[in-house]
C-alpha cells in the first residue's frame, strides 16, 4: 500500500494528508498484512470464479470472442451510513418527482403550461412518445426501476450525473461483485458490518407484483430478454433465477384477443406484469418499429387496454434525456415544493444562444454529450480530446443544439484499484438502484463503476470500464 | 408458479442438455476403450476397427483409416458437429439458453467442462495421454449429472433434461449393437469384450453371466437387461418413466399416442427372449427400433415444443 500516491482529486480512501480515513483504515490494515503474493493468489482464484459462473458481458464488434469477463477490481468501495442517507433520501425524492413529471407530461402537461418547462424541450425528445398520451399506467408508476449515476466532486459532495429511467442495466455485477468477495475476502467482512445486498432479487419481485392492476393473488411476471446475443443477456437470466420467474424471449409470447400469453409446455399461459429488458423502439413491430424481430406484435394494444403491465412503462425516456436532466431541480421544486437533496452537474443547454456561445468558445473545457445517446458513445471531453475532434463537435451543435448538452469536466472522485502493479488509483462513479412500487425500496449498495484505464474518465463498461464490490456500512464508527 | 410452468423453448434446450452430454460422454467413452484396444492390433484388424469406431459413432463418411487421426476427427475438431468439444460446446450453449432453470452448481459445473475441452492446452493433452483426456471429460460429465440429480428439483426441467438424455442413450446403444452384433459368428472373444466396455458392462455381465463371451449372452445382457443402466432395456424403461411423469405435470391430455408407442417398445424388451432377437434379422431389427425412437422424438416435439396454437 505504500506505492500509492492521491493526488489533487477526491479519494476514497485517503484525506489529503495521505491517512487512510477511518471506514478505510481496517481495510488497508487487512491489505497490508495480506502480502502482494497471497493478494495475488485470492485474485486468481477471484477471476476464476467469475468465469466459471459466467459472469460475461457481449462486446459488439468482435469477432472472434464475444463473450467476456466484466473487469472488475477486488478492492471494495465503501460508504459509512452517514454518506449512504442523504443519497437514499436524495434518490427517494428524485423517483417521486420524476414519475409525477412522466404521469403529467402523458396527461394535462400542467407543468409546461405552468410555464415551468418549455414545451418544445419534450416535443422534440426522441424519447416522448405521443402513443402515450392519456394511456393509463397502473397506479401512476411510470418508472419502476432506476439507476441512477452518482459521482463526486473535489470536496466529495455526490451529484446526480444520470438519471437511467429506461432499462438500466448493472445490478448483476452488483450482485456478483458481492458473490465474489465474499469468497475471496471472508475475513475482511469480519472487521466490517456490511449491509447486505442478497435481497434484491425478492425486492424487485415485489415491486413487479405491487405494479398489476389485477386481482389476482399471484400475478404472473416474466423477464423479458431480447436474447443470449444481447450484452446484458447474463443480468436478465440472473434476475429471473433470483425472482424464480420465467425468462421469456418475444418468440416466446403472443397477444390474442389483447391478452398475452406465453407459450409453455402446458399450452398458453397468461402473463401479467413484464419486466421488459427491451428498448421502448423493439417492443412491439406494430406499434413502433416494423423491422423489430425482438418485440411482440400486438404488445402495445394489450398494454393500452390496460391487460397487460410493463416495467418500465413505455416512453419514460423522456424524462432521462439528458437535456431535460437540467430542469431536474425545477421539476422536483415543483411537484413536491422541496429542494433537491442531491444536487445537479451544471449542465448547459445548447438551444439557448448564450449558453451555446459559452459552450463553443469552452470546448477546450467541456464535456459534450449527444442527447440520445448513453453508455459513454458519442462523447466528447474538451481536455482530453484534439483540436479536429473540437471542431467537429462545434460544427455538429450547431446543425442540430437540441441534439447536445454540455457540463464543465468533473474531476471524478478515485479510489484504489489493484490492476497486476500494487495499487493504483482510478476514476470511479457510483450507480444504485432503487425500485418503485407500492413504496420505494433501495437496496444498500450499488455498483461503483471504475475507469480502468489510467487517467480515463470514461467508467462505462463498453469503453474499457470495470466495477468494484460496494459496501455501506451498518453504522459509523465513533 | 414457475416450478409448473415451462416455455417450449426452454424445454427444447434442456432436452437438448440431456442428449449432447449423452453423446459427449458416449463418445469419449468408446473412443476410449477402442483406442487403447487398437494398440495391440495387427495393422489389418486396426484398420477395421477404424472402420467399427466410425459407424459406430455415426460417422463412416469421415473415410479414415488412422485411429489417431479418427480420434482427433471424433474428440477434438471443432468443425466436426459430433466430436465430444462441439457437443460439450453444444451443451453449453442450451444451458447459457436457460440459465435460469437450472442450478447455478449444474451450470457452473457445464461451463467448467466446456471451458476445459475447449481451451487450447487440451490439445497437447490429448496427443500425450489420451486416455487422460477421455477419463476427464468422462469424470466431468459425470460430475454434471450428479449435480443434475442432486440439485434440480424433480419438475419439468429435469424430466426434459432425463428424456433427451434417455432418447440420445437408447439412440447410441442401437448404433454400437447394430456395427458390433453384425456378423457375429466371425467376431472374437477381444470383440465381445471390447463392446462390453464401451458400454462399462464387463465387470456387471461377469457377475451375472460369467466368463464365457458369446452373441447370445452379449443379447441378452447389452439389450434385454433392465437392472443394467447401459442396456437398451433400461434405457427404454427409463425414458418411458421420464415420459409418463412428464404426461402427468404438463396435464397434457393429447400424451397418449407417445405412451403407447414408448409403452410397447418396452413391452417387447420386456418379454422378449434373446434367442428370439438373435434369430431374428437384426439389421431389421435395429432399423425399426431407430425408427420408432425417430418417431418418439417428433412426438415429444409436437406434443410440447413446437405445437400448433388453436384458439
Amino acid at each position: 500500500m505504500n506505492s500509492y500516491v492521491p493526488d489533487t482529486t477526491y479519494d476514497e480512501m485517503f484525506d489529503s494528508s495521505g491517512q487512510a480515513r477511518p471506514h478505510y483504515a481496517p481495510l488497508k490494515e487487512f491489505f497490508d498484512e495480506l502480502g502482494a503474493d497471497e493478494l495475488k493468489h485470492r485474485r486468481r482464484a477471484a477471476d476464476l470464479s467469475f468465469l466459471h459462473q459466467g459472469v460475461t458481458f457481449t462486446v459488439y464488434g468482435h469477432e472472434d470472442s464475444t463473450e467476456k469477463v466484466f473487469p472488475y477490481d477486488i478492492i471494495p468501495r465503501i460508504l459509512t451510513a452517514r454518506e449512504w442517507a442523504p443519497i437514499e433520501s436524495g434518490l427517494c425524492q428524485r423517483i417521486t418527482a420524476l414519475n409525477l413529471f412522466l404521469q403529467d407530461i402523458y396527461s394535462k402537461a400542467r407543468i409546461i403550461n405552468d410555464g415551468v418547462l418549455p414545451s418544445h424541450l419534450v416535443l422534440s425528445c426522441r424519447h416522448y412518445l405521443r402513443q402515450m398520451r392519456g394511456v393509463k399506467v397502473p397506479g401512476g408508476v411510470y418508472v419502476s426501476i432506476v439507476g441512477t449515476d452518482l459521482v463526486r466532486d473535489e470536496q466529495g459532495q455526490f451529484f446526480v450525473l444520470e438519471d437511467n429511467l429506461r432499462v438500466p442495466s448493472g445490478v448483476s455485477y452488483m450482485l456478483a461483485n458481492r458473490k465474489v468477495m465474499k469468497e475471496t475476502f471472508p475475513s475482511l467482512f469480519s472487521r466490517y458490518q456490511v449491509r447486505s445486498v442478497a435481497s434484491y432479487g425478492q425486492a424487485l419481485l415485489k415491486t413487479l407484483r405491487s405494479l398489476s392492476d389485477l386481482n389476482h393473488a399471484e400475478p404472473t411476471v416474466v423477464v423479458l430478454t431480447p436474447g443470449i446475443y444481447n450484452s446484458a443477456y447474463y443480468e436478465h437470466a440472473l434476475l429471473a433465477r433470483e425472482m424464480g420467474v420465467t425468462l421469456v424471449e418475444g418468440r416466446d409470447l403472443l397477444v390474442h384477443d389483447s391478452i398475452v400469453y406465453m407459450r409453455t409446455t402446458s399450452g398458453l399461459k397468461r402473463v401479467d406484469v413484464i419486466y421488459r429488458r427491451l428498448d421502448d423502439d423493439f417492443l412491439d413491430p406494430v406499434a413502433f418499429r416494423p423491422d423489430s424481430s425482438l418485440g411482440v406484435p400486438g404488445l402495445f394494444n394489450a398494454y393500452r387496454q390496460g391487460k397487460v403491465t410493463l416495467a418500465n412503462a413505455i416512453g419514460t425516456g423522456v424524462a432521462d434525456d439528458k437535456a431535460l436532466y437540467a430542469y431536474v431541480p425545477q421539476i422536483i421544486r415543483y411537484y413536491l415544493g422541496e429542494d433537491p437533496i442531491l444536487p445537479n452537474v451544471e449542465t448547459y443547454i445548447l438551444t439557448n444562444d448564450a449558453q451555446r456561445q459559452h459552450v463553443l468558445q469552452n470546448l477546450d473545457k467541456l464535456v459534450v454529450k449527444a442527447v440520445g445517446e448513453s453508455g459513454g458513445y458519442g462523447m466528447l471531453i474538451g481536455p482530453h480530446s484534439t483540436k479536429k475532434e473540437q471542431d467537429e463537435m462545434a460544427e455538429a451543435i450547431k446543425k442540430e443544439p437540441r441534439n447536445f448538452i454540455a457540463q464543465p469536466t468533473l474531476d471524478l472522485s478515485q479510489a484504489p484499484c489493484h490492476l497486476g502493479r500494487g495499487l493504483e488509483p482510478r476514476r470511479v462513479d457510483l450507480r444504485p438502484y432503487v425500485l418503485y412500487g407500492e413504496k420505494i425500496r433501495i437496496v444498500p449498495g450499488g455498483l461503483t463503476r471504475v475507469a480502468l484505464k489510467e487517467g480515463s474518465l470514461v467508467v462505462n463498461s463498453s469503453q474499457g470500464g470495470g466495477s468494484k464490490d460496494t459496501w455501506v456500512l451498518a453504522e459509523d464508527e465513533q | 408458479m414457475s416450478s409448473s410452468t415451462m416455455l417450449s423453448r426452454v424445454a427444447d434446450h434442456l432436452y437438448w442438455i440431456g442428449r449432447y452430454l449423452e453423446r459427449a460422454e458416449h463418445t469419449a467413452r468408446v473412443l476410449n476403450v477402442q483406442s487403447h484396444s487398437a494398440l495391440e492390433e495387427s495393422p489389418e484388424r486396426r484398420r477395421r476397427q477404424v472402420c467399427d469406431v466410425l459407424s459406430a459413432l455415426r460417422q463412416p463418411e469421415l473415410n479414415l483409416t488412422d485411429m489417431n487421426e479418427a480420434a482427433y476427427r471424433l474428440a477434438l475438431d471443432p468443425d466436426n458437429h459430433s466430436s465430444v468439444r462441439s457437443c460439450i460446446r453444444n451443451a453449453r450453449e442450451n444451458a447459457r439458453h436457460v440459465r435460469e432453470r437450472i442450478s447455478s452448481e449444474m451450470w457452473e459445473q457445464i461451463n467448467k467442462v466446456h471451458l476445459h475441452v475447449g481451451g487450447a492446452e487440451t490439445n497437447s493433452l490429448f496427443q500425450n495421454r489420451p486416455q487422460q483426456f477421455y477419463q476427464e471429460v468422462q469424470v466431468g460429465i459425470h460430475l454434471i449429472n450428479g449435480l443434475t440429480d442432486s440439485t434440480i428439483s424433480r419438475d419439468q426441467a429435469w424430466l426434459f433434461v432425463q428424456v433427451g438424455r434417455w432418447l440420445e442413450r437408447a439412440g447410441l446403444l442401437v448404433t454400437l449393437f447394430e456395427t458390433y452384433l453384425q456378423n457375429a459368428e466371425q467376431k472374437s472373444y477381444l470383440d465381445w469384450l471390447g463392446l462390453l466396455k464401451c458400454c462399462t458392462a464387463f465387470e456387471a455381465f461377469r457377475k451375472k453371466l460369467g466368463v464365457e463371451l458369446n452373441s447370445l449372452k452379449i443379447v441378452d445382457f447389452l439389450i434385454l437387461n433392465e437392472r443394467f443402466p447401459h442396456a437398451l432395456h433400461f434405457s427404454i424403461m427409463q425414458l418411458r418413466k421420464s415420459l409418463d411423469e412428464l404426461a402427468a405435470e404438463t396435464e397434457n391430455r393429447k400424451a397418449r399416442e407417445l405412451h403407447r408407442l414408448v409403452a410397447k417398445m418396452h413391452h417387447d424388451l420386456e418379454y422378449q427372449r434373446p434367442d428370439e432377437i438373435a434369430g431374428t434379422n437384426l439389421l431389421l431389427y435395429f432399423d425399426r427400433f431407430r425408427r420408432d425412437l425417430q418417431t418418439v422424438h417428433a412426438l415429444v416435439y409436437r406434443l410440447y415444443i413446437s405445437w400448433e396454437v388453436e384458439f
